[in-house]
């Protein structure tokens, strides 16, 4: 098996945008309410075994009011078929690279790092990810851990927007 | 130049928490209402340069309710004519170095890892630590940054539903 990794964040590319909807489909996990055309905008790394795809990670900007930056919120979907080939650590690991570069690339974003929050109940007993590099921050509602990796060239403006100013965190699952 | 840290951590030393004592009472070093005595048993590390008294760390051991750990919370004071030689930094990663090897030996205590409240202002532009590794996790209500390092032993554990913030002891 050999595993590519395909970048579309920001693309919208058709035949990517189709691929990862006929996935969701076919494994019935859009959340009720939720609309496709709104969630596909927010595909980041697509890993496709020849011309199957088997997993996909997107991305959405949200603020952290703890850390009163943004952050890129990951989610990843691995086909089932594929979930003991570890596509998962690195299909994270080339989305932090990606979303590092872009947030480099565009400084108006003041995107700070990545985030994630951990639904899977095993995951998340070393503080820090060893491929993501994102440590615990905290938890949700829910006691799910909320985790957050400082990109390298972001720097803490010296004026802060006050917590009050940001939303509440809004986990999408 | 030779620096020596001695570590104090729950020694009980009495020459270690007479330098203690000597810095503690001086005008201004330590806040109003906050006692020796008090500060004596967080005493951790004390620093000497080429014999002579330069500096020293507490630690208070309290817990951090966002991650719902215990940390401990690092302060230190160098005496002014050994400040601008990095004093600072290093008798931080001493103390770093000191705290990790304890929690490792002392499971039970479930420290987690090292914190601080970064209150002068200027530091801190870069959210984690070049030297340091410390991590930006938060801010105080008077918008001092929080900064945590986890010890590498560590391990999160899972079964945390029952422990809500609310629900925690130690806080401050």
């Amino acid at each position: 098996m050999a595993v590519t990794f395909v970048t579309a964040w920001k693309k919208n590319d058709p035949k990517l945008e189709a691929d990862v909807i006929a996935l969701w489909r076919g494994m019935n996990v859009l959340p009720k309410g939720e609309s496709t055309d709104k969630r596909v905008k927010q595909i980041a790394i697509l890993a496709y075994d020849d011309d199957r795809l088997a997993g996909i990670s997107s991305l959405e900007v949200q603020a952290i009011p703890q850390l009163r930056q943004k952050f890129a919120f990951v989610r990843e979907l691995i086909h089932p078929d594929y979930r003991k080939n570890l596509i998962a650590r690195t299909l994270v690991k080339h989305t932090r690279e990606m979303i590092e570069a872009y947030a480099l690339a565009h400084p108006e974003e003041a995107i700070a790092g990545l985030a994630a929050v951990f639904q899977t109940p095993h995951l998340g007993k070393r503080a820090i990810g060893l491929e993501s590099g994102m440590g615990l921050i905290g938890y949700t509602d829910k006691h799910e851990q909320i985790r957050a990796g400082w990109f390298e060239h972001f720097m803490v403006p010296a004026n802060l927007t006050p917590p009050s100013e940001f939303p509440e965190l809004d986990i999408v699952e | 130049m030779s620096v020596e840290y001695i570590d104090a951590w729950r020694k009980d030393d009495p020459r270690l928490e007479a330098d203690a004592r000597r810095i503690w009472s001086e005008p201004g070093v330590l806040p109003e209402g906050k006692g020796t005595e008090t500060r004596m048993k967080e005493l951790a590390l004390v620093a000497y340069e080429d014999g002579q008294l330069a500096g020293l760390t507490t630690l208070d051991v309290r817990v951090f309710p966002y991650v719902r750990q215990k940390f401990a919370f690092i302060r230190g004071f160098i005496l002014p004519a050994f400040r601008m030689k990095a004093a600072g930094r290093d008798i931080m990663l001493e103390t770093h170095k000191m705290i990790e090897t304890w929690a490792l030996k002392n499971p039970g205590e479930k420290l987690a890892g090292l914190a601080a409240i970064i209150q002068v202002p200027g530091v801190g532009d870069h959210p984690v630590g070049r030297s340091t590794g410390m991590v930006l996790v938060g801010y105080t209500d008077r918008n001092e940054q929080v900064r945590i390092a986890w010890f590498d032993h560590f391990r999160v554990p899972l079964n945390l539903p029952t422990l809500a913030p609310e629900n925690l002891t130690g806080e401050k």
